[in-house]
């Protein structure tokens, strides 16, 4: 928000130059954004509009900071009245207006208004307009408080001299179905029974909190003025501002919420300048549905304090800083100014004595407390595992984005896509339900740049939950490896293969299978759940594996099996098959045939027309081992036979 | 040829055997069973008169194993100089390229962070991504229908048509160090206060597992929660949808604000060398209060600095200060919505940006890079 320096040391004397200014904001209050010139602009937070959000409240911190007491707001003696002979004022919904003031006055001089004032409107980005509206503005800037000024004679009853004694002027009340409004600017609303509107007979003057209408525009005609000062329910405002995404700075500072006290203050001020800025006769200030909130009182404990923060100061020392805020002592009871709405609890209390004595005197301690054991949760630990178990693989790690745009029809189900409400882009509409969208286009990518791409990622992947199995419908999320390798020229499924047995292997899960699933594609399957699949896609290949499930089965302990005490016998099996067979299938017969097979490897393969239309030939290496002898040659030859004759049974097996 | 020529010429060919290929062949040419010199003699043995037999036969055979035995020690002798030449190529000679994959840079600062805290016996654990209003904002005392809410641009999430409710979850049944990750958003939300049906969003902070940790655990402990966090914002060299944060939460009877600082400091020190400086300034976070955010001066040269200033006009002293972390001391409302006595604990939260670390760490001007796939940058780490 835009602050006028000019303006803040005027309000705060004891602010020698902006440097000094920003110092003391900045390491006590709030962030400064800028300094440009006259223009200050400072980062109000969100439960600092009722008091800071202005020149004076402002100068109030600044004071305090600087180390002087609260500097005192010369406001005139008026009083308000509950009935007027020159205006009524009707609320017909309390508990969203819960307090209205109106100010009748006559202008004498309507047209520029002064300079100082204009600059400081304009320091704070407002362009001046007429010295009515300037003033509204001004004031705003200066105590916090929106201003209205509505053009009294083009209000409807006094327009056409209605003389209904029952009759009011202007009345709050929630917006008439279909309602309409032209704004002071032009811009034109279509109104809903939740917006809060300023009427009069014929219709709505204003957005209330929002934006005055066109109707009832002060102009350079303007003889008599009501001057409105309310204070509005801040989530009606916030509602209704969202809702016709029209903002402003009054909607602003209502939807933050603001102190009712500021409408008096607001409403004296505004007395003030139009009689020196427009030489204005003031009428009766009428004061409408005001009920004083109850104050708030906290008790200050300063044992409580030092235990908080971790220093010592004293009862006394925490109450001066408080005092300098304007907030009241009396013994341990505070009450904070009624502007100070942000103030709640102790704690609160806590913070300002805190900001205003400084961080950088707040020395660091540390902490004393029971030694409990450290720990990363087992997925953490998992994921830990298979990134360095990749990396030694040659594989590098990629962050991919959470979302997609419209899927491959063919890949995807798209009834479980997770859809958002409001996507940034086309391309980024869903939440990912996989890791291979990105994953194929990396590999692409990287093309341009490498022959041979090997890659991981590990992220969350997401689906709309079936509702079957009793679970109420909602959205699965579940954590997923991809990896996915390319090879500008060849074929790197093998190569997946290896590493995904591999790794499966390392990261401790003992017990899985693979099962073909369709053309290219691998079905990795263990304690009859589905751990992902294994897919060859030209010269690429990708896995993808949960590891909310893998995290299920791996077993973290090694045992130790006796070294061999005998030697092994080892004999090289070449055949000939049909093409089609599955070497899986071979080599599942192959390792199940003989109790003496140690180890059953594919040394060789190659498809070739000579073997023959259709054939292939494969080359196993079987390792034979006892465990309480050296195997002779007669009994391997033996073993070897009944493995092959077990391959001939189910395959058209031919011997080379 | 007789033996003894036979001897001579062995020997004499034996020498100029350069390696094992050629010593195949030599004895092949000595000893082949159809043709070797020395198996011809053999052969003919039979022919012979008894007494030439006599002669000839033991000579023969006594040549056979001074052949063999010269053969052995002959092959021997290559393999151990082969080895020798080996070690005679020219060092100077680039090595080997050996296959190495990289580990991305947000995983390596992350690594870093939790071994940090680790080192302050912190544990560490994770939450969902996909969270509801209760968690990410009701609970963290982020009130419904004020701007306050705006300070997280939310992406929302379309729920199934037959509405949204979730089932009430039970999480209060942990054992050990109570450290299982919960990532089932299906499991956990809950009805939010402010909205009659529950709404579904991708969590703009890693702050709801405060809730989600204190909700089932008791105090004393010390957590860190890295994790995924995303914002609807446009994207620019410092901005993204989504990214990456840590939170930190340390409750106990006395965890102080001076406490925090020693944590923090120790953090940052460990993170970017002892010769950082750290400074605290006032800020606002519903779910604290007092709020705070921390600034940290690199122990770099100037011209370093000014590379990597925040680009708000600050004059370059000012701007070298890099903004790196909000945090304060949980808000009581926080504890409350989590059952917890707000008169009998205490403690501090932080949240950090683990891209804005590693953008100073390793001095990476545009955080789209994280998210590029490119692994021309990703192999540099």
């Amino acid at each position: 928000m835009k602050f006028s320096y000019t303006l803040l040391k005027k309000l705060a004397p004891v602010i020698k130059s902006s440097e000094q200014l920003m110092e003391a904001l900045a390491f006590h209050a709030f962030e400064v954004e800028k300094v440009d010139g006259d223009v200050i602009d400072i980062v109000i937070p969100a439960n600092r509009y009722s008091d800071a959000a202005s020149h004076y409240g402002m100068a109030v911190v600044v004071s305090a900071i600087l180390g002087k007491k609260t500097p005192e707001l010369k406001l005139p003696a008026l009083k308000s009245k509950a009935q007027s002979l020159n205006f009524k004022v009707g609320i017909d919904s309390k508990k969203l207006c819960p307090r209205y003031s109106g100010l009748y006055a006559e202008i004498n001089k309507i047209g520029k208004s002064p300079e100082w004032m204009q600059k400081i409107l304009i320091s704070c980005g407002l362009r001046p307009i007429n010295n009515i509206v300037d003033v509204m503005n001004y004031v705003m800037l200066e105590i916090g408080q929106p201003l209205h000024a509505f053009d009294f004679d083009e209000i409807e009853s006094v327009k056409s001299k209605i003389q209904n004694p029952k009759s009011k002027n202007i009345v709050v009340r929630l917006a008439k179905e279909g309602e309409k409004i032209e704004t002071i600017d032009g811009g034109k609303y279509d109104l809903d029974v939740n917006d809060l509107v300023i009427a009069d007979e014929k219709g709505a003057l204003a957005i209330a909190g929002v934006k005055g209408g066109k109707r009832a525009e002060v102009s350079l005609k303007t003889k008599r003025i009501i001057v409105e000062a309310a204070n509005f329910d801040s989530v009606s405002v916030y509602k209704t501002s969202r809702r016709l995404n029209l903002f402003t700075d009054a909607s602003a500072r209502f939807s933050h919420g603001l102190a009712p006290v500021l409408v008096e203050k607001g409403i004296k001020r505004a007395a003030q300048l139009l009689k020196e800025v427009c030489g204005a006769r003031l009428g009766d200030w009428l004061d409408v549905n005001y009920v004083k909130p109850s104050k708030t009182i906290i008790k200050f404990d300063v044992e409580r304090f030092n235990k908080l923060t971790g220093l010592s100061l004293s009862e006394k020392a925490c109450l001066e800083y408080l005092k300098k805020l304007g907030f009241q002592a009396r013994g341990k009871f505070i009450e904070p100014p009624a502007e100070r709405t942000d103030i709640l609890i102790f704690e609160d209390l806590a913070e300002e004595i805190v900001n205003l004595y400084g961080y950088d005197r707040l020395l660091s301690v540390v902490p004393r407390a029971l030694l409990s054991p450290s720990g990363a949760e087992d997925q953490i630990v998992l994921k830990d595992k298979i990134r360095s178990i990749l990396t030694g693989f040659g594989l590098s790690e990629v962050y991919n984005y959470s979302f997609i745009g419209e899927p491959d029809p063919n890949l995807q189900n798209k009834f479980s896509l997770v859809e958002l409400v409001n996507p940034i882009a086309d391309d980024k509409k869903y939440l990912r339900p996989s890791l291979f969208p990105h994953l194929t286009r990396n590999i692409e990518e990287n093309f341009r740049f490498y022959d041979e791409v090997r890659i991981f990622e590990i992220g969350r992947v997401f689906a709309k939950a079936s509702g079957k199995n009793g679970i109420a419908s909602g959205i699965n999320e579940q954590l997923s490896l991809g990896i996915a390798l390319g090879l500008k020229k060849g074929a790197p499924f093998l190569e997946l293969k290896g590493i995904v047995e591999q790794m499966l292997g390392q990261a401790g899960l003992v017990d899985y299978f693979t099962k073909e699933d369709g053309e290219g594609r691998l079905r990795l399957e263990s304690d009859h759940r589905t751990l992902g699949y294994l897919i060859a896609k030209d010269n690429k290949a990708l896995a993808e594996i949960n590891l909310d499930e893998l995290l299920q089965l791996v077993v973290g302990e090694k045992e130790y099996r006796p070294l061999p005490k005998y030697p092994s016998a080892t004999r090289d099996l070449s055949f000939m098959v049909d093409a089609e067979a599955r070497v899986a299938a071979i080599q599942n017969i192959i390792e199940n045939t003989s109790h003496l097979l140690d180890d059953a490897d594919l040394l060789d393969w190659y498809e070739d027309p000579k073997l023959g239309p259709n054939r292939k030939s494969l080359t196993f290496r079987l390792v034979f081992q006892a465990e309480d002898r050296t195997l002779t040659d007669e009994e391997v030859d033996q073993e070897l036979g009944k493995i092959v004759a077990s391959l001939k049974e189910k395959f058209d097996v031919e011997l080379r | 040829m007789d033996i003894q020529d036979l001897r001579h010429s062995f020997h004499h060919e034996i020498k100029g055997v350069k390696d094992a290929k050629t010593l195949e062949g030599f004895r092949i040419k000595y000893l082949g069973r159809k043709d070797g010199e020395l198996t011809k003699i053999l052969r003919s043995l039979k022919d012979l008169p008894l007494a030439k037999k006599r002669k000839i036969g033991p000579a023969a055979n006594n040549l056979r194993k001074e052949i063999e035995v010269a053969l052995e020690a002959k092959l021997k002798e290559l393999q151990t100089t082969n080895y020798k030449l080996q070690t005679r190529i020219d060092v100077t000679m680039p090595g080997k390229k050996i296959p190495v994959g990289h580990l991305h840079p947000l995983t390596l600062m992350e690594n870093r962070i939790r071994e940090i805290f680790r080192g302050l016996n912190f544990s560490v654990v994770e939450g969902p991504e996909i969270e509801t209003e209760h968690y990410n904002f009701d609970a963290l005392n982020i009130p419904a229908n004020h701007p306050a809410r705006d300070m997280w641009d939310t992406f929302w999430l379309k729920l199934s048509a037959n509405g949204g409710k979730f089932a009430q979850p039970d999480l209060r049944s942990k054992s050990g160090l109570g450290l299982k990750t919960q990532t089932n958003a299906e499991k956990i939300p809950r009805e939010s206060a402010s909205s009659p049906r529950v709404s579904a969003l991708l969590r703009t902070h890693t702050s709801p597992m405060q809730i989600r940790y204190m909700e089932t655990h008791r105090p004393p402990f010390q957590i860190i929660v890295p994790g995924r966090v995303f914002r609807y914002e446009a994207t620019d060299a410092s901005h993204e949808i989504n990214f990456h944060q840590v939170e930190g939460l340390m409750v106990g009877e006395n965890i102080n604000l001076a406490n925090f600082k020693y944590i923090i400091e120790e953090f940052f020190r460990q993170l970017f060398g002892a010769g950082t400086h750290i400074r605290f300034r006032p800020s606002y976070f519903p779910f604290v209060e007092p709020g705070l955010e921390i600034d940290i001066l690199l122990d770099r040269s100037a011209e370093e600095r000014g590379l990597y200033a925040d680009q708000r006009g600050k004059s370059l002293r000012e701007s070298a200060w890099l903004e790196v972390m909000g945090a304060g001391m949980v808000h009581p409302n926080v504890f409350r919505a989590v059952g917890y006595d707000s008169r009998k604990v205490q403690g501090f939260a932080f949240g950090l940006g683990i891209e804005r670390l590693a953008m100073i760490k390793y001095k990476i001007p545009d955080i789209r890079l994280f998210y590029s796939g490119d692994l021309r940058f990703i192999n540099q780490f």
